[in-house]
């Protein structure tokens, strides 16, 4: 009791002690105690082990794109990743993107605008977003998709309609996954030129008296999971650093702190690769950079409660089951939500249920289903012949199921759901036998929060509210573009958009 | 009570006494002698675990690593010299059309480093395995 105040004393006294001691010991880290200036944990070295104007930290949407871009103005970039793979989690995403006022758009003859995706930013963001931020991807999307086309991303020829979105807008990959935008990136990337140094962990950034950022060390040969695998070098940055090293799904502990119903212990699992944890975002903290949003976490609503990860049944929810189908509560056979709600309002709800929901839909359905040979072959989506069926298997009262199509049949015939709300995608019909059905449990996908950023891209110091010299954030590293809840496809954007930025930034040395 | 606590204090003292002295004697304690590694010899693949398939004393550190002390990883073209194009792996982990297949990954294609999952002298990794519950055997 009376113990904690001592204790604390303590404790600040030791820090002070060790604080002074260090920038004692070397002189290089007396802006450790300057306020407002970026705080050094190592003294900058006399000499480094490599030199670049632009580091990137990071090998996802926004690292890659910021490669691009500082190559592009000049400067001499190098990409560095942690694991032993470049694509950081953008390699593994559903490739989903979305954009107003594209060619696709304009053949479907949907009215769409910056505007209008603004407004359904700042609408699922609960307002919370750093509108200035959200306004800059809104109107800068469409370059970048256009971008991606140049550079020979294919996309299949049908915009789709997500949760949350106005109008449809979306555009997928090809090949349903963000390795269709990825690997051409990456072999842009190799056609310029640009080394990506794969296996290096970023552990700290070297900063100068005046708080610039001068450069940053890193593990070299890092081997994920193995703290202290690799060897120790120095690389300099004569312009800036990226931060691009995406969010911190997969770093239980740390996403815990934020939210503690994303513990283990509570089943969730995370969409995410495993290098989505959090040590950069607290590196970038650590020197003076401002925590914006961090325990908005993201769950995905759609992910399949029979498999690992985003897999394969995710794309089936998003594209087929939610769209031209119905969720219920096993318990009670009946609906609770808007099946096309934004992810947030969803998935909060679903987590209150007691057993994985299960979504319902028909041979209608899933033709708009890319992996639908696949769910079924990993038994991630049932066919069923009967609605009786449905519901013994997943121990759904078989009256109130019944009951639930009907009327939802009902409200799809009048063109109104009376209950939810739900608006209806054209081509919707009726549900008939058979039927496909998936259990669903929420995972988590995706961190709103992260560090504060200016509009552009430069990151913010929290003492003094000045950016911090040489350092730029993109990507899901960075927190209050999207609010309190991103809506789905609009996180490739935001990476494109922002990546973009920040390289011509960094190069610019602005 | 003034006796009591005196008393204690000075069992402090002498518990932070013999605890420094302690101290002072470990950091004297000279350390114990260290076994001196031994030295890199040019027949390096003889000390190093190898695959089964490698053990037949007909692969040296050359044919792989093109010196005979190397330092560095061999080239994919190394592996791909006696284990057949991408092509060739990719046709030879097929097991169905939507099925998971390691040398034709959605996300990484079909043009990887071996490295990435197969390693010689120790126990290979299932990178699939990082996301999916998938466990192909990994030679």
């Amino acid at each position: 009791m009376s113990n904690k105040p001592v204790n604390q004393s303590r404790r600040n006294l030791i820090k002070t002690g060790a604080a002074g001691l260090g920038a004692l010991a070397a002189g290089g880290l007396v802006s450790a105690m300057t306020p407002g200036v970026a705080k050094a944990a190592k003294p900058v070295p006399s000499s480094w082990d490599e030199e670049y104007d632009v580091v990137v930290v990071g090998s996802g949407y926004a690292a890659l794109s910021a490669a691009i871009e500082s190559h592009m103005a000049g400067a001499k970039t190098v990409i560095i990743e942690k694991m032993k793979v470049a694509g950081g989690n953008s390699i593994i995403n559903g490739g989903l993107l979305a954009a107003p006022g594209t060619p696709l758009q304009q053949q479907e003859g949907i009215k769409d605008s910056p505007e209008i995706y603004y407004q359904d930013m700042l609408k699922a963001g609960l307002n919370m977003n750093h509108a200035p931020l959200a306004r800059i991807v809104a109107e800068n999307v469409r370059d970048a998709l256009m971008w991606t086309i140049d550079m020979g991303v294919e996309y299949k020829p049908r915009l789709n309609h997500l949760g949350g979105h106005s109008v449809p807008r979306t555009y997928n990959t090809t090949n349903s996954s963000g390795s269709g935008i990825v690997r051409p990136m990456l072999d842009k990337v190799k056609e310029l030129g640009i080394p990506i140094k794969t296996k290096r962990k970023m552990t700290t950034m070297f900063i100068d008296d005046n708080g610039q950022i001068q450069g940053i060390e890193v593990r070299d040969g890092y081997r994920h999971g193995k703290e202290d695998s690799g060897k120790l070098k120095t690389i300099k940055a004569n312009r800036g650093v990226v931060m691009a090293t995406g969010g911190f799904s997969k770093d239980e502990p740390f996403r815990k702190a934020q939210d503690p119903r994303l513990g283990a212990e509570f089943n969730v699992d995370s969409t995410n690769q495993p290098g989505a944890t959090a040590e950069a975002i607290k590196e970038t903290l650590r020197i003076g950079g401002n925590p914006v949003h961090l325990s908005w976490i993201q769950l995905g609503p759609w992910a399949s409660a029979d498999e690992q990860g985003f897999g394969v049944g995710s794309m089936f929810s998003i594209l087929a089951a939610f769209p031209f189908g119905f969720m219920v509560d096993s318990d009670t056979g009946k609906r609770f939500v808007n099946e096309l709600a934004d992810r947030k309002t969803r998935a909060d709800i679903m987590l209150t249920r007691k057993r994985p929901p299960v979504v319902i839909t028909d041979e209608n359905g899933v033709k708009f289903a890319s992996t639908l040979p696949q769910c079924l072959e990993r038994g991630v989506v049932k066919k069923y012949d009967t609605l009786a069926e449905v519901a013994e298997a997943n121990q759904i009262p078989v009256k109130e199921l019944e009951a639930t199509m009907t009327a939802y049949n009902g409200y799809v015939k009048n063109g109104e759901d009376l209950e939810f709300g739900k608006r209806f995608r054209e081509g919707h019909d009726q549900l008939k036998a058979p039927f496909y059905a998936i259990r669903l449990w929420p995972k988590v996908h995706h961190c709103m929060g992260g560090v504060q950023v200016d509009e552009k891209a430069r990151v913010v110091n929290n003492e003094g509210w000045k950016p911090i010299k040489g350092l730029y954030a993109a990507g899901e590293v960075v927190g209050g573009i999207h609010g309190a809840s991103r809506l789905g496809s609009c996180a490739i954007a935001d990476c494109l958009v922002f990546g973009r930025i920040a390289g011509k930034s960094a190069a610019a040395s602005v | 009570m003034i006796r009591l606590v005196l008393g204690l204090i000075s069992i402090l003292l002498l518990v932070l006494v013999v605890a420094c002295g302690t101290a002072r004697v470990e950091q004297t304690t000279p350390a114990e002698p260290v076994e001196t590694p031994a030295p890199a010899v040019a027949e390096a693949s003889m000390d190093y675990p190898n695959k089964p398939h490698h053990q037949d004393g007909e692969v040296s550190c050359v044919d792989c690593h093109g010196v005979a002390t190397p330092d560095e990883a061999a080239p994919v073209e190394a592996c791909l010299e006696c284990h057949g194009s991408y092509e060739d792996l990719a046709e030879a982990t097929f097991t169905g059309e939507h099925s998971p297949n390691p040398h034709e990954s959605p996300h990484y294609g079909n043009d990887q480093d071996c490295g990435l999952c197969h390693y010689e002298h120790e126990e290979s990794e299932n990178m699939c395995g990082d996301c999916h519950e998938w466990a192909p055997v990994v030679p």
